[in-house]
């Protein structure tokens, strides 16, 4: 098989079975993956900011949770993916150093978690798992074949999804 | 705002001699602290794609123990002192004084005296960056974690996206050769305090 395709920070990448999709180190961070599981399409988008109104810089879609989803589905579509078959998991939005605040964001992960749920119910695709929040980095892995995710941390070690 | 992308070479020389003045604080202040001759590399003033900085340092996947401050005043930014889980333990030993190798599993009290570590070089740095540019800097108290690289780092990439897209990142690498240990020191200043403190230098 070939090597997982990788998704770097503010970036978002979708495919078809038998791939895989990765990214690494989630802290704040949150790592939206959308499946389609009658098609076998996904995609992951890792996203940094709950919308593009906390950022000068708005030109990279993946790198907000209100442009990244869109965007997502847009790009599966166009390799044949439909939205009523398609579901949604999240992880990441975490704490990494207890009680440190980002002016003017307050607790960013949560804030991107909960961006993320908006987003995915604006285009009214449920949520069918979660593996957010907390204190700890994750690396996500997602298996197209069957749209299994593999959550790793140095606390918890693998946590499917 | 300041173009990060076209800070002149002037300018990240400028930058490098707050590293170079804040070194030999710093040098001075952990080797006291350590009863320990430490070595500080030549600082390095550098402008790094924000989604490039994990890699940068090791790979997002590095396992590191980090101290967290933020910089706060008329300054402000980000201040990140790690190193290896091996060199936290070896530290511990002799922060705690106890024989090198004791330390396994760092507790309660070996995480106060690693977050310590980072108050007192953050301190030293910053006393320089305060005295080369008149500024009012305070540090906050420092934060401890220990995770993946790219996890810990990833809230100060987020916090300088708002503004930027590259991060200017004054490095310090440390070393201490009879018990092996080394780390990184870490100023992200924000983009808008960069031209305070380029203008202060007089190379605004």
């Amino acid at each position: 098989m070939d090597d997982p395709i990788k998704v770097g920070i503010a970036d978002l990448k979708v495919s078809t079975a038998p791939n895989k999709i990765v990214t690494n180190a989630l802290g704040s961070c949150v790592a939206i993956v959308l499946y389609d599981a009658v098609h076998r399409i996904g995609g992951l988008a890792h996203i940094m900011l709950p919308s593009t109104a906390f950022s000068k810089i708005r030109s990279n879609p993946a790198k907000f949770a209100d442009t990244a989803v869109p965007e997502m589905i847009s790009m599966m579509k166009q390799l044949g993916a439909t939205k009523t078959t398609t579901s949604a998991k999240i992880i990441g939005g975490a704490q990494m150093f207890a009680n440190v605040l980002v002016e003017p964001l307050g607790n960013i992960g949560q804030r991107n978690v909960q961006a993320a749920k908006e987003a995915l119910a604006k285009e009214s695709i449920n949520i069918v798992a979660e593996d957010t929040g907390g204190d700890c980095g994750k690396s996500v892995e997602v298996n197209l074949e069957n749209g299994e995710v593999t959550v790793r941390s140095i606390k918890y070690g693998i946590n499917k999804l | 705002m300041i173009d990060l992308k076209n800070l002149t070479p002037f300018q990240l020389d400028a930058l490098k001699e707050i590293g170079n003045i804040g070194a030999s604080h710093a040098d001075t202040a952990l080797s006291e602290l350590l009863h320990k001759k430490v070595w500080i590399s030549v600082p390095e003033a550098k402008v790094v794609p924000l989604d490039e900085v994990p890699q940068e340092f090791g790979g997002a996947e590095k396992m590191v123990v980090g101290v967290y401050l933020q910089m706060q005043g008329q300054i402000s930014g980000n201040i990140l002192f790690f190193f290896s889980q091996e060199t936290a333990m070896t530290l511990a030993d002799i922060l705690m004084n106890r024989p090198a190798g004791t330390t396994k599993v760092l507790n309660e009290m070996d995480q106060s005296a690693i977050k310590e570590t980072g108050t007192i070089l953050a301190g030293s740095c910053l006393t320089a960056l305060s005295a080369l540019t008149n500024k009012e800097i305070i540090p906050s108290i420092p934060y401890y974690a220990m995770d993946m690289l790219g996890a810990l780092v990833d809230f100060i990439i987020i916090n300088l996206s708002q503004n930027a897209e590259y991060a200017m990142i004054i490095q310090l690498e440390f070393s201490e050769s009879e018990y092996k240990i080394d780390g990184s020191f870490l100023l992200l200043p924000d983009p808008q305090s960069l031209e305070v403190i380029l203008t202060s230098l007089g190379v605004g």
